[in-house]
C-alpha cells in the first residue's frame, strides 16, 4: 500500500478511536456510551490491521465488539439503566481531577513524544518498523551483552520471532501460548475458577426463610 | 529441546506443587459440597486448615519464594480456622441462619486465593505476576461481599471491586509499557538496563514502572492507593479482613521485590534512574507512614483501626524497599511475619468478641483484664508487638526498618536522613492507638451483665501459640 494513504489512514482510525473514546466518557445515556465504545474498539481494531497484527485485530472485533460488548448491551437493557445523573461533587475534587489527569496525559504524551516518528510528519507506523532493531532490547544482542549482572533464575527472554515463509501470526501466536506461556494460562484458568466460584457463591438468590 | 523442556520453557510444574495441592483441595471441597447433601460443613474449614497447614511446613524453605509461601500458608490456615470458629455468623449471614447451604465455598476462596499467592511468588516475568496477582483478587472481591445479607459486606465488596478494577488497569497498562520498552515480559536486568540507557525508550520504561509500581501499590495498601483498606476491612467478614491484612499484603510484597529486583541488581549502573526511583518510593513511604498511623488516632472501630495500622505497618516496610538493597528479602519477610502473627491474633480475638459482644468497637474489649486474665495477656502481647514493644517480634521488626535507613547512609542512592523523624512520629502515634485497647482492657470495669467471654480451645491454643512466638522471637535472635 503507498504509505502515503497509510499514513492518512491510520491518522483517520486514530482520530476515531479517541473521539468515541471521548464519547464513552462524556455522553450520558448508557446506550450511547455502549454504542461509542463499539466504534472505539473497531477503529483500535482497524489500526491494529494497519500494523499488520491481523489477527489481534480480528480478535479485537470477534472478543470485544461480538462478544463482551453483546453482553454489555444485555446488561443495560435488563437493568433497565437510567440516564446517568451528573454526580454533585465539589470543585476541589473537580480540580484534583482535573490535576490528577493532566500529570497522567503529561507523562503519557512526553513518554509517547520521545519515540521515533512522533514529529517529523511521517507515519509513525514506518519510523517506528525502521527503527524496530534499536527499540526491542530483548531481541537487540548488542546492547543486551552490557550487562554485569546475568542472574540464572531469570527465565530468559522470548526467542525472537522470526516469522518463517507460509507461516501466519496465529499460529506462531498459539505457539508462544501454547509452549511459553503454557504455565501462566494454567495459574490464569485458576483466577477464572476463583471468579466463576465467587460470582455463583454470591449471585445465588437468597431464601426467604 | 524435548518437548517437556518445549512445553514450559521458564516454570517447571514442581515449582506449582503448593498452588496445585491447594487447588486440589478447593476443587475437593466444591465437589463434596455439591455431591454429597449430608456433608458437615464443619469439616470444610478444618480440612482446608490441616491441608495448608501442611503445605506450609512442607514447603518451608530458605529461599524468598519459600519463606513466602509457607508464611502465606499458615496464614491461610489460621483465617480457616478463625472461620471455622465463626461458622454460626457465616450460617447467619449467607442462609439466614436455619441451613448450612453455600458456606463451603467461604473455606474454598482462600484455598484458592493462597494458591495464587504461592504461584505470585515463584513468578518470574508479568504475564506470571498478573495471573497470579488476579487469582487472589478475584477470589478476594468475592470473600469481602460473600456475607450478601450484611450491607457493611456488600459495601466492601463492591467498593474493592471497583478500585481494584482500577488498579489491576494501571498494572497491566503498565506491563503494555514495560513490554514496549524491553520487549520482554521478563524482569531480566539485561533488557531493563537496555531500555534505562535507551534514549527512546527510558522514559516509557520508567513510565511503565511507575505504572506496575502504582498496582502493587494498591495491594500492599500504600498512599495514594489505600483508601479502600479501611471501609473494606471494617465491612467484610473478620476472617476476610485478616486474610487481607495478612495474605494479600504478603502477595503485595512479594509482587513488588519481583518488580524492583532488576533495579536492584542495577543501581551501581544506571545511578539517575535509581535514584528517582528510591526518592518516590520514599515519598510514597513517608506518606503511608502518616496517612497509616496518623489516621488510626481518631478510629473507635477496631477493624478499622487494625485497617489503618495496617496501613501505617506498609509503610515502615517500604522504608526497607528505599534503602534498595540485594539483602532486603530477609528483613521484609521478618517484618511480615512478626506484623503477620500479631495482627492475625488481633483479628482472631475480634471475631471471638464480635460473636460474643455483638459489637466491632473497640470498647468490645472492655473489662478482659478482669473477665478473662489469660487472654487478655495474649491480646496484650499482640497489640505491644504491633506497637513496637521491646521484647516483642514486633520491636525487633521496627527496630530492622530504622537501622535499614541508617545503614544506607553514605550509599549513592541515599536519600537523606528525613525519613527518620517521620517515623519516630509514627512509631510514637502507634503507641497511643494501640494502647487504647489496652485501655478498654485493663481500664474499665465490665458492665454489670457482661460474663466472661468463652474463647473456643481453636482460638485459645492459637493464640497461645501466637504469643510464644512473639516472645520467643523477640527475646531470642533467632530471626533479627
Amino acid at each position: 500500500m503507498n504509505p502515503a494513504i497509510q499514513a492518512i489512514l491510520f491518522y483517520v482510525f486514530a482520530l476515531g478511536a479517541l473521539l468515541s473514546a471521548l464519547g464513552v466518557v462524556i455522553l450520558r445515556n448508557p446506550v450511547s456510551c455502549a454504542l461509542s465504545l463499539a466504534a472505539c474498539l473497531a477503529f483500535t481494531a482497524a489500526v491494529f490491521f494497519g500494523a499488520g497484527a491481523t489477527f489481534l485485530g480480528i480478535a479485537q472485533l470477534i472478543i470485544y465488539a461480538g462478544a463482551i460488548l453483546v453482553l454489555i448491551l444485555f446488561i443495560v437493557m435488563m437493568l433497565n439503566v437510567k440516564d446517568e445523573q451528573p454526580a454533585a461533587g465539589s470543585w476541589l475534587y473537580c480540580v484534583l481531577g482535573v490535576v490528577i489527569a493532566g500529570v497522567l496525559a503529561g507523562t503519557l504524551s512526553s513518554a509517547a513524544l520521545r519515540l521515533p516518528g512522533a514529529t517529523g510528519g511521517r507515519c509513525p507506523l514506518h519510523v517506528l518498523a525502521e527503527h524496530a532493531d534499536e527499540l526491542c532490547p530483548a531481541s537487540n544482542g548488542a546492547a543486551a551483552g552490557q550487562a554485569q549482572t546475568t542472574p540464572a533464575e531469570y527465565g530468559g527472554a522470548l526467542p525472537p520471532i522470526s516469522m518463517r515463509e507460509g507461516e501466519s501470526d496465529v499460529s506462531l501466536l498459539g505457539k508462544t501460548l501454547f509452549t511459553h506461556y503454557n504455565l501462566s494460562i494454567v495459574i490464569l484458568s485458576f483466577a477464572l475458577l476463583a471468579g466463576a466460584v465467587g460470582a455463583v457463591s454470591i449471585g445465588r438468590s437468597l431464601r426467604r426463610d | 529441546m524435548s518437548t517437556t523442556n518445549l512445553i514450559s520453557s521458564s516454570y517447571s510444574w514442581g515449582q506449582f506443587t503448593p498452588t496445585l495441592v491447594l487447588v486440589g483441595l478447593a476443587l475437593l471441597i466444591l465437589i463434596a459440597d455439591a455431591f454429597l447433601p449430608r456433608l458437615n460443613k464443619q469439616t470444610c474449614p478444618i480440612l482446608g486448615a490441616v491441608v495448608s497447614a501442611g503445605v506450609a511446613c512442607f514447603t518451608a524453605g530458605s529461599s524468598a519464594s519459600a519463606l513466602f509461601t509457607s508464611l502465606a500458608c499458615a496464614a491461610t490456615a489460621v483465617c480457616l480456622l478463625m472461620a471455622y470458629d465463626y461458622r454460626s455468623l457465616v450460617y447467619a449471614s449467607v442462609a439466614g441462619g436455619k441451613h448450612e447451604d453455600g458456606a463451603a465455598e467461604f473455606s474454598a476462596l482462600p484455598l484458592l486465593a493462597c494458591a495464587g499467592v504461592c504461584a505470585l511468588v515463584r513468578s518470574r516475568d508479568l504475564i506470571m505476576l498478573f495471573a497470579s496477582l488476579e487469582t487472589v483478587t478475584l477470589a478476594s472481591y468475592a470473600m469481602s461481599g460473600y456475607f450478601r445479607r450484611n450491607q457493611g459486606s456488600v459495601e466492601a465488596g463492591v467498593k474493592y471491586l471497583i478500585l481494584g478494577a482500577v488498579s489491576t488497569g494501571l498494572l497491566v497498562m503498565g506491563a503494555a509499557w514495560f513490554f514496549g520498552a524491553t520487549g520482554s515480559f521478563t524482569g531480566d536486568p539485561r533488557f531493563v538496563l537496555a531500555a534505562l540507557s535507551n534514549p527512546y525508550l527510558s522514559v516509557g520504561m520508567l513510565l511503565g514502572v511507575a505504572l506496575l509500581l502504582a498496582g502493587i501499590f494498591f495491594k500492599v495498601g500504600a498512599v495514594p492507593m489505600h483508601t479502600w483498606i479501611p471501609d473494606v476491612y471494617q465491612g467484610a467478614p473478620t476472617p476476610v479482613s485478616a486474610f487481607l491484612a495478612v495474605v494479600s499484603k504478603l502477595a503485595g510484597f512479594g509482587a513488588l521485590l519481583i518488580i524492583l529486583l532488576p533495579f536492584i541488581m542495577l543501581q551501581t549502573t544506571v545511578r539517575d534512574m535509581v535514584h528517582s526511583l528510591v526518592l518516590m518510593l520514599a515519598i510514597v513511604a513517608a506518606a503511608t507512614l502518616l496517612l497509616g498511623n496518623l489516621g488510626a488516632i481518631p478510629q473507635q472501630n477496631a477493624k478499622r483501626l487494625l485497617g489503618y495500622s495496617s496501613i501505617g505497618q506498609a509503610g515502615f516496610i517500604l522504608v526497607f524497599f528505599v534503602s534498595l538493597r540485594s539483602t532486603i528479602i530477609g528483613p521484609v519477610f521478618n517484618y511480615l511475619l512478626a506484623y503477620g502473627i500479631a495482627t492475625l491474633m488481633a483479628f482472631y480475638a475480634l471475631a471471638i468478641l464480635r460473636m460474643q459482644r455483638g459489637s466491632e468497637e473497640l470498647s468490645v474489649f472492655r473489662g478482659l483484664g478482669r473477665t478473662n486474665p489469660r487472654t487478655a495477656f495474649m491480646i496484650t502481647v499482640s497489640f505491644a508487638s504491633l506497637a513496637g514493644v521491646p521484647l516483642t517480634a514486633g520491636f525487633l521488626a521496627k527496630l530492622a526498618s530504622f537501622q535499614s535507613l541508617i545503614g544506607s547512609m553514605g550509599r549513592p542512592q541515599f536519600i537523606g536522613l528525613w525519613l527518620l523523624p517521620i517515623m519516630i512520629v509514627c512509631a510514637a502515634a502507634g503507641f497511643y492507638y494501640y494502647f487504647k485497647a489496652l485501655r478498654f482492657m485493663y481500664w474499665e470495669k465490665p458492665q454489670a451483665n457482661d460474663v466472661p467471654v468463652v474463647f473456643p480451645p481453636v482460638c485459645t491454643c492459637v493464640l497461645a501459640l501466637g504469643t510464644l512466638l512473639l516472645i520467643v522471637l523477640g527475646v531470642t535472635p533467632l530471626l533479627f
